[in-house]
Parts: structure tokens; sequence; C-alpha cells
């Protein structure tokens, strides 16, 4: 499915939420580096792609009506094999619909578990005065206790990209410690700039998170993506 | 289609003004002007009274329509109630501008929103321009044209132009600034109040500064925005040849929003201002003190090549200290090559000495007030060396005044600070500011300065 059909698939169902196979969808179509994901609706589907896609891989509840995943043991990381993969397809079945009974189902998402990274989150708002506003930080505690954030107004500049990043306090774990290597910073730059015409040429996405983004000596991916859309006119 | 840029040569130099409200009654706003209009040497003034036929020598006229000439600007020193009628005759008088003082609108709630939705309807649907309501006025001294409140009552302001121009949205900030910076030996080119900008904003009043030749430096104060991206992307233009200084007030609101992403619960107000600030290439101050002191160097200073300071000091303990409050706004300490410590060692008697960065020469330059001045120089040619502070004290003039003589021969920033002994302090301090030298009371405040010129120098010097 295209950009275009996704969006108005969306908006046929009335909502302005896309799901993470949506986004990701949207987002791989722009050139950002996302985890290979694909829908699967039977347990057999599920064995089938993660074969495809190949292991280790994640299985995540896919229902617009769960917002938080893992809560709802809706969450499996780290499956090896088939049987991992058939097992942890029931156990997910099962978790959800004993917690949220009345929650639409649309299958069950499987992904490769991308190898552990420097975690970072890269975010869009749109600010009433200035328009479009990307945000970058570090993940986890950084930007969820610590706030530890910096933003641009959209267009960015290259400059403009790698002074983001160099503004946050916890900059220095970009450079590596205790064993993990430094990541690559004109990577995030890319993706930061890649974001930001991305954003110019889809003025419809009203609010976006790419929320963690792995990042390695060579390469970023987003390991999960949430894109809102404006309220359709 | 309004040609806002063509309108504002009648915002700024007008040729004809009417007060209306114009009274000869002793602490009245109205005889302040009246007064403060003719000793400023505007020519042609026409007092507006309902009764009088003449205000302190002038013909004064009923109503401005009975006016018969050509009114360029029309001062409203009218009550609230009265506005709409008054702006409307104005408007038919063919008026080009309209300085409307009278509080109690957009800022008051319901009925002053819509009373001031009433006037801009009236506005734009006419030739007329406005500033306000709620204005505290402007100066424009190329046109003997001042309108500032405050400072009419404290005697007026000078007729010399300079190339800093003004635009702030607090009442009285204007007359204070004024006041504050001439006293420090600074000329304005124009000065605006934009009150409740009805009709011209900031937005305006920035994009004709940007294009106007007599200003060169533009400095404001905002506390709300209307059109925040035009705003920008003016900024963003202007900066890259006129430096922006500007102190936003308000920065404290959280404006986080519900968001049903999470970055939008982060971006609060100050951040967003912050990073505008930083891509705009605007020098963002935090306080009226900051402003001054940014605004004495961006004027008189040329833009440092880099960030590297050499300070001076006739006290070892202040440079040290001075030092951390350089590095801590993000500058970095010169280090001197080997040819400088060899003139300095030359130069400078070796007891109570010290040739490193901060430079203590107290012991010497006690005996030998000329060292300060040399020292300077030698500083000045080390090509490691981009900015000077001289930390002097004012009961040694002989050594400020070598550091003053000093300062034309050099091509690179020179500031001076000295310290606040009541009676001494004050000549010395008029004599640097009038020998165009930027002079602080507290070395922290001239690192602070130069801190903001060397990142508008850095932002200058990109050329993305």
């Amino acid at each position: 499915m295209n950009k275009s059909q996704i969006i108005s698939d969306a908006r046929k169902q009335g909502r302005t939420l896309l799901t993470e196979i949506e986004s990701k969808q949207i987002l791989k179509d722009a050139g950002i580096d996302v985890t290979l994901i694909k829908l699967a609706t039977s347990e057999n589907e599920a064995v089938g792609f993660s074969q495809e896609i190949g292991f280790p891989v994640v299985l995540k509840i896919a229902s617009s009506d769960i917002s938080h995943k893992s809560d709802a043991g809706g969450v499996k990381v780290g499956l090896n094999n088939e049987q991992e993969v058939s097992q942890a397809y029931s156990e997910i079945m099962n978790s959800v619909k004993q917690r949220f009974p009345a929650a639409k189902i649309e299958g069950i998402s499987v992904q490769n578990m991308a190898k552990p990274g420097v975690e970072i989150i890269i975010g869009m708002t749109k600010d009433a005065q200035f328009g479009p506003v990307l945000m970058f930080g570090l993940g986890g505690i950084w930007v969820e206790v610590l706030k530890d954030v910096s933003f641009r107004i959209v267009p960015l500049t290259r400059y403009d990209a790698s002074a983001m990043i160099q503004e946050i306090r916890g900059n220095a774990l970009l450079k590596g410690y205790r064993g993990s290597e430094a990541v690559s910073i004109t990577v995030l730059e890319d993706m930061l700039l890649k974001i930001s015409e991305f954003v110019e040429k889809n003025p419809e996405i009203k609010e976006m998170d790419l929320n963690p983004v792995f990042a390695y000596k060579d390469g970023a991916v987003a390991v999960d993506a949430r894109i809102v859309l404006e309220e359709s006119e | 289609m309004r040609d806002t840029m063509a309108d504002m040569e009648q915002v700024f130099y007008p040729k004809s003004v009417s007060i209306i409200g114009a009274s000869n009654r002793e602490g009245s706003f109205g005889r302040l002007f009246l007064e403060g209009f003719m000793r400023m040497g505007f020519h042609e003034i026409y007092p507006v009274h309902p009764r009088e036929k003449e205000l302190l020598g002038l013909k004064a006229y009923p109503g401005i329509k009975e006016i018969p000439a050509e009114v360029d600007m029309a001062i409203l020193m009218i009550p609230q109630g009265e506005a709409l009628r008054v702006v409307q005759e104005c408007r038919d008088k063919g008026v080009k501008c309209i300085v409307l003082f009278a509080a109690g609108f957009r800022e008051k709630g319901e009925e002053g929103k819509k009373a001031e939705e009433e006037i801009a309807r009236v506005i734009r649907n006419s030739n007329s321009r406005m500033i306000g309501p709620n204005t505290n006025g402007l100066y424009s001294p190329a046109a003997r044209l001042l309108a500032l409140p405050g400072s009419l009552t404290a005697g007026g302001l000078p007729a010399e132009t300079g190339s800093l121009s003004v635009f702030a949205q607090s009442g009285s900030f204007n007359d204070y600034l004024c006041q504050v910076l001439i006293g420090k030996n600074i000329r304005f080119n124009k000065v605006v109040s934009c009150g409740n900008e009805a009709d011209l904003s900031s937005g305006d009043f920035l994009e004709y500064y940007g294009q106007d030749a007599g200003t060169k430096i533009i400095a404001g104060y905002l506390e709300g925005i209307k059109d925040g991206r035009r705003f920008y992307e003016l900024a963003k233009k202007i900066s890259r040849q006129k430096p922006i200084i500007i102190w936003k007030g308000g920065l404290t609101e959280t404006g986080a929003r519900a968001a049903l992403a999470h970055t939008g619960s982060l971006a609060g107000t100050r951040q967003i201002w912050e990073a505008m600030f930083k891509q705009a290439g605007i020098s963002s101050v935090s306080s009226f003190e900051e402003l001054t002191d940014c605004l004495l160097a961006f004027s008189w200073l040329p833009l440092p090549a880099g960030k590297r300071v050499a300070l001076i000091s006739g006290m070892g303990g202040a440079g040290v200290g001075t030092s951390d409050n350089c590095v801590a706004m993000g500058l970095e300490m010169a280090r001197y090559s080997a040819e400088t410590k060899e003139r300095l060692s030359k130069l400078l008697p070796p007891v109570g000495t010290s040739i490193s960065n901060p430079l203590d020469i107290g012991v010497a330059s006690l005996m030998n007030p000329e060292h300060y001045g040399e020292t300077a120089k030698i500083l000045a040619e080390d090509e490691n060396v981009d900015m000077i502070i001289g930390i002097t004290a004012p009961d040694n003039p002989r050594s400020i005044k070598s550091l003053a003589e000093a300062v034309p021969q050099i091509k690179k920033p020179v500031v001076a600070t000295l310290f606040e002994i009541a009676g001494l302090v004050e000549p010395e301090m008029k004599s640097l500011l009038e020998q165009q030298v930027p002079a602080y009371t507290d070395p922290k405040r001239a690192a602070f300065a130069l801190a903001r010129l060397a990142e508008y120098a850095e932002y200058r010097s990109r050329s993305d």
C-alpha cells in the first residue's frame, strides 16, 4: 500500500492515528530505515513471515484500540525459531483477549529484532507560532525523565541537524562507552534531514514519533514509529 | 493590496503632525506633547482642541477635518471611548499614520477586543496606517519626531541620529531604553512601540528595519507574536546583513500541549523560541542590562574572527574568576604565541606580573600606566587573540587612558571594565563611552556581550 492509500484508508475509518505498520511503510517509502514488518492474521502466517524476515523476531499485537502493548502482554521479543513464534502468537492472543476483550484486533505484527544500539528518539510536532518542528534526544529516561531533548524548526540545514545533536546533555553517549561503539553522527544527521524534507512535503502529517531509533556505527533504524494525521477538512 | 514598506515612510518621516487632545493644562500629556514637539524642532504642528483657538502660540482647531493642510500623522491622546470616531475622522482626512495611545482594547477582555477589531476594520479599508492601540509612541530623530511620553517628561531626546532601530511590545520599554543608552553615547535611528498591533506589527517593523539603509542594528522586546513563521523567515534573511538582538519575555509559559505523540508534550515555549533564535541568527538576551550591554558591543566593535579572548587585569583574582565567566559563556581563553610572550616579558617587569592569560599586570600598571595600552597592542597583534577585555580600576585613570588611546590602533574588539567606586567611576565610564569603547562595571558583563558578539560573528561566517 502506498502513502495516499494508507492515508485515505485511515480517513475512511475516521482515524488520525496510523498503525505501526502503516507508519513504518510510509517512512520506508520516504527513505528512512525501519525494521522490516509484516502483519500476520494467523499463527501459520506469523511463522511464515518470521522465516522470511529472519530470526530473531519480535511479535506485537496489532490493534488501534490498544496503545500500551507491552502492558497488555501484547509484545514478545527475542523469538529465535518457529516454535517460539507459534507459542508467542497464542500467548499474545490469549493475554490481549483477556485484558481487552472488546478491542478490535487486526492481527499480530512480525518484525525483525534490531540488534541493540544506542536508543534515540526523533519526533515532529507542529508549533502554533513557527510550524513543524523536529525533536531529537536519547531514548528511555533521558527523554522520559530528564527531558534532555533539542528542537529545530523545519526545514533543517545540516548545520542545524549537527547542532541539535551536539546540544543534548547526554551526547557523550553517542560517542560510545563501556563496550558500546560510537554511533555515526553523519547517519543521524542524514536521518534528521530526510525527516525534515519528508515533513515539508507532507503537510497532512500533524505529529510523529520515531521512538526508539537504534543507532549504530554504520546506520540507524526506527524500531517503532507513530504518525498522527491532521484532522481532515 | 497595501504596500506596507512604502507606508513606513509616513510612519517615520511625517512632515506634518496633528496632536489630537493637545492642551495647555499644566501637567497634562496634551501639553507635554505639544511642548515636546516644538522643543524637538518639528515644524508643522496642528493641535486639535474642542474649544481653544490657540495653544502655546500655535493655531488650534476643533477637529482634524478643520485643518486646512495635509496631515501626515495624527497623535491621538484621547479616551478609549472616542477612539473609533476620531480614527474615522483621521481616515476621512487622509491621515497617513495614526498613533493611537489609548489603552483598554484587546488587552482588556472581550469588549476591548471587539472595539479594537472595529478600529482595525476601519484601518484595513482605508489608506491610513495605525500604530497601536495601546502604543507608547515613537521616536524618529531624523524627522525631529519624538512621541515617547516618558522621554518627553524627562526633557526630551537628542535630534542626532544613530544606526540603532528598535521595536518593543512593552509600554515604557522604549522610553527607558532610549534614555539609558543615550546616556551611554548611543544614538537611535528609529524607535517604535508596537502596542496591540491592530494594524502594523512587530514583523512589519522588522521587515522595514531590515531594508532601511539608516538602520544597521535592530533590537526588540517581544512578548507575543502574530505571525511567527513570517518573523522567523524575515529574521533569517535580515540577520545575514544586520545584527538582531531580541529580549523575549514570556518564555516561562509552558506552551505544552495535549498531544497524541510524545514530542508535542515536550515542545515547550522556551525551547522552541531558543531554536528559532539560533536558526535565525538572532542574539537573545534575558534582561535590560544584557540588552544594553550587547548594544554597546554590537554598535562599536568589529566582528571578531573567533572566540578567543585575552584578559588584561591589574588584579590577579578578578582575572582568574573572569576566565571562568568567559569559558562558561562559550568563549575560549587565548593562548599567546611564543613571540607575544617574549614581547610581553620584555615590556613588563618580572615582579608582580605573570605572562599568561589572564595577564596580571597589577604592579606594573601602577608604576607605569602606559603598560596597559602597550600590552593591549601586543596582544592584539597575536593572531591567536580575537578579543580583549581590559579590567581596570578608576583610581588609576592613566592606565584607563592608555587603554583607550590604544583602541583606535587595534582592529579587534576591545572592551573595558571598571570597578564601581562611587565618585571615581562616573567620569571614567563617561569618557570611555564617549570614545566608543564599550565599558562595564563587571567583567562578567563584558564576557557576556563578547560571547554574543562572537556567536553572531560565527553565524555570519557560515554560508548555509
